[in-house]
């Protein structure tokens, strides 16, 4: 039996203001869809895409899908904050080793992570050398960057995008919470923030073609046998995890029909504040910016939950999941059966994380990881990636503030 | 706007109350029992011993803090009294111990930012209050007392 | 005997901490718990309670922080011979061993040791 959502449904109801949006000529309307979405008709695609993960990522059910493993969360570095750095970076060499593009190849860089001032983000774009763009949504920080990576190349000022993002649990805990030793008590719906980073490189159709660097065209053992399902068993020959504790190991890119999956859509959320001041209980906080999100996409594209082979929040983790199927309910979407969340796909019930995984890499790693990998081999044909974030700051906290969230969307589809 | 009225926020957080799973609230407080009751008897064998050795109670109680001091900065560094404490709670807060993981933990980790901006200013970030407001406290608790003694021995309290 | 007794009481304070923890909202974190232990510790030694406590159960009462209340308040009525100003000192000056220790004993811990998070 569950509590009614009644009266929380006209918040989550469109609020603003109902003039039709964007009345003002054509060109609007082509990239318009509804009152809140976008519409990208050139397809843009997700030419290659990289994910890796620290130690208890590298041990969960998806470990088979990650680029590079690092078994010391510190990578041999003299900080949190430097290791996520090079995390960020590795993700980002590996997926332009896997596109055959080099950083003189990309015209824009769009980063982000969930520390002060984007500091991992700022001081990997230093090593990258691309004309940069910091982006900061807390954990919805990738579907952000990967909406506006797609405004760029559909509109034409960009022929590739490189999105890169990062987490670390220890510079979260650290920055938000308290030092990592210290022996405090965690409720059951706190969240573990994932450490890792993923990357994506997002073209233009056509315009991905120009000024590549060579071909990394080696047949993709990792499509053989079709079966894209991914069960932990699946750990497949050309994924090593790097052994070497300063993260150079080993770990050879496996080359896969990459460049088939496109963002048709994408839908960025408003601001939702609930009234809730737990940053312990991230997850129920977001789960109405992610309903609200959710359905203003749905009523804009004409679509239904069943239209999606997954709808795929970022970081609800167990509890917020439940509630965003409740709030959905209350909304008239049957959304059960397709809603997952990447914070309880990326790790075991076991591993001791209480409801889940959370931080800005745990939705960008398994989509750059797990589901693109599904995407691209048919399994799954079309999902929506909602991407979740919690807005507040440590200050805000101490102030007695309540948490604003925001959820963004991005569609995803398998394409031809 | 997006920001929910008061009824709003009640109606949720009633929805989300339902959701969780409740709090073990027995079985955290039969921990902290525990593994507080441990730790003071672990005191008590430690004051015994300086005791037996001759030292005057006092300065008996103050040693035996010290020694705690020192077993929980030691357990911090060895990065084993964050798993003491997830599951003694205040058992293992409570205890001076716990306040010596406070300096500990903080000390350890404000060291990338150097020993004078990091260590130095960060070393009380969390075992501050304490002191701030245990030293407060017992400025005003120990003036009022003094104040009114007369009346303390009137009503026949030691 | 006193071991039976620093036990039950020792764990009895920390078992009524985690009470307080438990049943207040997430916003009274275990800092909040802290800070109000030390404070009771310190009011209830005003009043004279703490200190039989302490002769039962030893460190059962004086290893907790009320006990680090109590040492305060118990320094600062020592100091009370010499006025104001022993008073306001006292308390500091009954715990400066302890203090001193974890001082020294944190920045030795930092020289020693690295957080592993």
């Amino acid at each position: 039996m569950t509590v009614s959502l009644k009266a929380v449904t006209p918040l989550l109801e469109k609020g603003r203001s109902t003039e039709k949006g964007g009345g003002t000529g054509s060109a609007t309307r082509e990239r318009r869809v509804g009152q809140q979405t976008l519409l990208f008709r050139s397809r843009p695609r997700v030419v290659a895409a990289a994910a890796v993960a620290g130690p208890k990522e590298s041990q969960g059910p998806l470990a088979a899908y990650w680029d590079r493993t690092y078994q010391d969360h510190l990578l041999g570095q003299r900080s949190w904050e430097r290791a996520e750095r090079q995390m960020c970076l590795d993700a980002a060499n590996l997926a332009l080793e896997k596109a055959g593009l080099r950083p003189p190849d990309i015209d824009l860089h769009l980063g982000g992570d969930l520390m002060n001032q984007l500091t991992c983000a700022n001081f990997a774009a230093v090593e990258l050398d691309i004309p940069f763009v910091g982006l900061f949504a807390a954990c919805a920080t990738w579907a952000e960057e990967l909406a506006v990576a797609a405004m760029a190349t559909d509109a034409g000022f960009a022929r590739r995008v490189l999105c890169t993002t990062s987490s670390h649990h220890d510079t979260a805990e650290r920055q938000y919470r308290f030092p990592t030793e210290l022996g405090n008590q965690k409720p059951a719906c706190a969240q573990w923030t994932a450490t890792g980073a993923a990357a994506a490189i997002i073209a233009a159709p056509g315009g991905d073609e120009e000024g590549r660097t060579g071909d990394t065209d080696a047949p993709s053992e990792a499509e053989e046998g079709g079966n894209g399902q991914g069960a932990p068993g699946h750990r497949r020959a050309a994924r090593e995890p790097a052994m070497s504790a300063h993260g150079d190991g080993t770990a050879r890119p496996a080359a896969r029909r990459g460049g088939s999956v496109r963002i048709t859509h994408a839908t960025f959320g408003r601001v939702i504040d609930m009234g809730l001041t737990d940053p312990m209980n991230m997850g129920a906080a977001m789960a109405p910016a992610a309903a609200d999100t959710i359905r203003q996409h749905l009523q804009d594209t004409g679509r239904q939950p069943g239209d999606y082979d997954l709808i795929v929040t970022g970081d609800l983790a167990r509890y917020g999941h439940r509630l965003l199927v409740q709030l959905l309910r209350e909304q008239g979407y049957d959304a059960e059966g397709v809603l997952a969340d990447c914070g309880i796909l990326l790790y075991d019930a076991s591993q001791g994380v209480f409801a889940g995984g959370s931080g800005a890499a745990c939705s960008a790693m398994v989509m750059a990881g797990y589901l693109l990998r599904r995407l691209e081999t048919g399994d799954l044909r079309r999902i929506l990636l909602v991407c979740t974030g919690c807005l507040h700051s440590t200050t805000t906290y101490k102030q007695g503030e309540s948490l604003p969230t925001v959820a963004h969307a991005v569609v995803l589809e398998a394409g031809q | 706007m997006a920001r929910a009225s008061k009824d709003q926020t009640q109606a949720y957080q009633q929805a989300v109350q339902h959701v969780l799973p409740p709090k073990p609230i027995a079985r955290n407080t039969l921990m902290a029992f525990l593994v507080g009751g441990t730790i003071t008897t672990a005191g008590q064998v430690v004051m015994n011993l300086l005791l037996a050795a001759g030292l005057p109670r006092t300065e008996a109680t103050s040693w035996t803090s010290v020694v705690f001091i020192l077993i929980g900065l030691l357990l911090t560094g060895l990065g084993v009294y964050d798993k003491i404490g997830s599951v003694g709670g205040m058992g293992a807060f409570l205890p001076i111990t716990g306040f010596a993981n406070s300096i500990g933990s903080a000390a350890m980790e404000f060291k990338r930012e150097g020993w004078v901006l990091g260590v130095g200013a960060g070393i009380f970030q969390i075992a501050g209050p304490v002191v701030v407001y245990g030293l407060a406290a017992a400025a005003v608790v120990a003036g009022v007392t003094h104040l009114l003694q007369g009346a303390r021995a009137a009503l026949g309290m030691p | 005997m006193t071991y039976v007794w620093a036990f039950l009481i020792g764990g009895l304070l920390c078992a009524l901490a985690q009470l307080v923890l438990d049943l207040t909202p997430p916003r009274f974190t275990q800092g909040h718990v802290m800070v109000l232990f030390v404070v009771l510790g310190a009011i209830a030694a005003g009043f004279g309670i703490y200190r039989p406590l302490v002769e039962l159960a030893g460190a059962g009462a004086t290893l907790p922080l009320p006990g680090f209340g109590f040492a305060l308040v118990e320094g600062a009525l020592q100091g009370a011979g010499k006025g104001l100003a022993g008073i306001l000192a006292g308390g500091l000056s009954a715990t400066a061993l302890g203090l001193t220790i974890a001082v020294l004993g944190g920045l030795l811990t930092a020289v020693l040791f690295n957080p592993k998070g």
